[in-house]
């Protein structure tokens, strides 16, 4: 086929991923105007429930102590905090720590177990917690000391059965950080947003924080596709249980360093997500689930409209640095005569729609990205780094989910890490 | 336990329909500004060709009033500088309307008539001004016919920028302008692009980097004349009179 035949093609790919793009940031604005008042609990605590933390550990000898520490010194009453260690089989020393942690503070209680992952070591500290509300924290992951209290706030409504908090990177270094940072700045916008319109789809693990009764209505975690965080928030969505998100109440993890562990960790979660979806197939019934269910239909369209716009975004760039190279060697890559820019003029901009809706999208990533720093109170300074989340991320995010799509068509079975 | 569906999850049809509305005005919005700034190429465009017609006659008229040619007063680089923008912003609206576009053919017929015109002049002026210039009157085709077309039109744009004493001229060979057909009769061509008429020569087929330079080093001695041209444009108001 000719050029001329093919590029129709192409661009009413882009156009139809562009229109549907927008139309999501044109209903996350709209949501967001409706809500302008309702993003912070203005209310204070009225009551200090007890609060079960569960701290599942498996091989954190390196992290156990700061994780401890960072919930005890947590600013909320000393005496309505429960802290449980749950070593999950470790095989260096954990346990060992966790026992000398407990035994300078009668708030720790650890128990030990063989290992038999993350769900069932929750699982075995449910019933054992004493608090009126229980919080998972992963043992990577540092609360604010302010995070449980603001949380509280939320719980303290009738109809909230579990309260997820906004999740930063922990002090992002390199490039990578970077990425994760951005993305997760995004997200926690978006997670606020997504509570409004009763479609959140993830308790985290970082940290969450349940009404114990969520258990007997729903039952305990599951394995999951080892994503038990996201089958739990499904489930409570099953049973329209309302789960409320807090952009004043953060915590921080530690971002995955290496691409290889990123690429690990994200189809891991895509892949679970994916699975728990078709576990939950109902909740794509939109009279039953209105805005949810929509959403849901998005999640499922995102993956699609990512892999073709990166592939088609990476075609265009791969021709056009193809011409390029063909074109310096045309000339024996002399392109000193170029450099006097005798005749360089602006009016070669190509004004396609394309590229205004192009910009009109990123644009409005990068107002999410901003309103996820600005309603966090984030006071990171920016680095220029974050233009890698801008040139990079989309095609990250596409390789993950067509890795993701490639490690379900082929059944194999994946581990934690 | 099962509880009712929360206010704020319910499905709320009119919020749909207005997110929609809302889409269509921001979409609606891309290709109106887009159509906009094209427009104002198109209309930057035609000012531009008014611009060019009217400085060849102006230079035309000049040589017809004055018994010796106006050389002293000769400043044709605006000449071809307008010239070289108005290709520029020709391909641009040529990249948005595509290339086949009838709006696009007539303004690419207008700026060929340009070209010829400005060719016949500068041909005169070179000549009783004894300007430095060697002159490429180049005809391509479309891909399909002719792949090695757009190669070397790179070639020759890169020879635009390294000797400036280089005065090109692209023309479409299948495009139907009997000002075009009686330039294709004078110099007897066949069609089997890429041409080159390179002062009154006829060179047939696609000639590389080096190819080309052996060709042109016929016409001129490139080094020196390289250096003279720079000295020639920079001071182009000076220049010998006949």
């Amino acid at each position: 086929m000719t050029k001329n035949e093919t590029m129709p093609i192409i661009d009413i790919i882009i156009y139809i991923g562009l229109f549907i793009a927008l139309y999501f940031g044109a209903l996350i604005s709209i949501t967001l105007f409706e809500n302008r008042n309702q993003l912070y609990k203005k209310q204070g605590v009225f009551n200090f429930p007890l609060v079960s933390v569960l701290l599942p550990c498996y091989n954190e000898e390196k992290e156990i102590e700061e994780a401890v520490a960072s919930i005890a010194n947590l600013d909320y009453p000393k005496n309505k905090l429960e802290i449980i260690v749950i070593d999950d089989g470790s095989t260096d020393a954990t346990l060992a720590r966790a026992k000398i942690l407990q035994a300078k503070d009668p708030r720790i209680k650890v128990i030990s177990k063989p290992n038999g992952g993350k769900h069932t070591a929750l699982n075995l500290a449910i019933p054992q917690a004493k608090g009126e509300l229980i919080a998972t924290l992963d043992a990577d992951c540092r609360p604010a000391k302010n995070a449980l209290k603001e949380i509280i706030k939320y719980l303290q409504e009738p109809d909230v059965w579990a309260v997820t908090a906004s999740i930063k990177i922990l002090k992002p270094q390199n490039i990578l950080e970077g990425v994760q940072y951005a993305e997760l700045l995004v997200s926690a916008f978006l997670r606020k947003i997504y509570s409004f319109l009763g479609a959140i789809n993830v308790t985290p693990g970082p940290l969450t924080v349940f009404k114990k009764q969520v258990f007997s209505i729903v039952g305990l975690y599951k394995k999951a596709h080892l994503t038990e965080d996201c089958e739990m928030a499904l489930r409570m969505q099953s049973k329209h249980l309302k789960i409320a998100h807090t952009l004043d109440a953060v915590v921080y993890t530690k971002g995955q360093k290496n691409i290889k562990a990123l690429f690990r960790q994200r189809i891991r979660w895509y892949r679970g997500f994916t699975l728990n979806l078709k576990d939950y197939l109902p909740l794509f019934n939109i009279k039953q689930h209105g805005n949810l269910a929509v959403l849901l239909f998005y999640s499922f369209l995102g993956p699609l409209l990512s892999i073709s716009l990166a592939t088609v975004s990476a075609y265009k760039i791969a021709r056009f640095s193809a011409r390029h190279i063909s074109n310096g060697w045309l000339i024996r890559f002399d392109f000193s005569p170029f450099l006097n820019f005798r005749h360089l003029s602006l009016v070669s901009f190509n004004p396609k729609p394309l590229l205004f809706l192009s910009i009109i999208v990123l644009l409005i990533i990068f107002c999410y990205m901003m309103l996820g720093k600005w309603l966090t109170f984030d006071k990171t300074k920016i680095k220029q780094n974050i233009i890698f989340y801008f040139l990079f991320y989309s095609f990250l995010n596409a390789s993950w989910w067509f890795l993701t799509g490639l490690s379900i068509i082929s059944g194999k079975e994946i581990k934690w890490k | 336990m099962d509880m009712e569906i929360a206010s704020e999850k319910k499905f709320n049809g009119k919020k749909y329909f207005l997110t929609l509305l809302f889409t269509l005005l921001i979409f609606g919005s891309g290709f109106f500004l887009s159509d906009y700034i094209t427009k104002q190429h198109i209309a930057d465009l035609n000012d531009l060709q008014q611009n060019l017609r009217t400085d060849i006659l102006s230079l035309e008229t000049q040589f017809s009033i004055l018994s010796q040619a106006p050389c002293s007063n000769l400043n044709e680089t605006t000449l071809t500088n307008e010239l070289y923008e108005i290709s520029q912003k020709l391909a641009s609206v040529g990249n948005t309307l595509g290339e086949n576009h009838i709006r696009f053919l007539e303004l690419k017929k207008y700026y060929s008539i340009l070209e010829i015109k400005h060719w016949l002049l500068l041909k005169k002026t070179a000549k009783d001004c004894k300007l430095p210039m060697t002159f490429i009157i180049y005809f391509y085709d479309d891909k399909k016919t002719c792949p090695k077309c757009e190669d070397q039109g790179y070639i020759l744009t890169y020879f635009r920028e390294k000797y400036p004493f280089l005065r090109i001229y692209s023309f479409d060979f299948n495009l139907k302008l009997t000002a075009l057909d009686a330039l294709k009769s004078v110099f007897r061509l066949k069609e089997e692009t890429p041409i080159m008429v390179i002062n009154n020569d006829v060179y047939y087929g696609y000639k590389n980097k080096d190819e080309l330079e052996a060709i042109l080093e016929k016409y001129v001695k490139l080094e020196t004349l390289e250096e003279k041209e720079t000295a020639t444009t920079t001071s182009a108001t000076s220049a010998p009179k006949k």
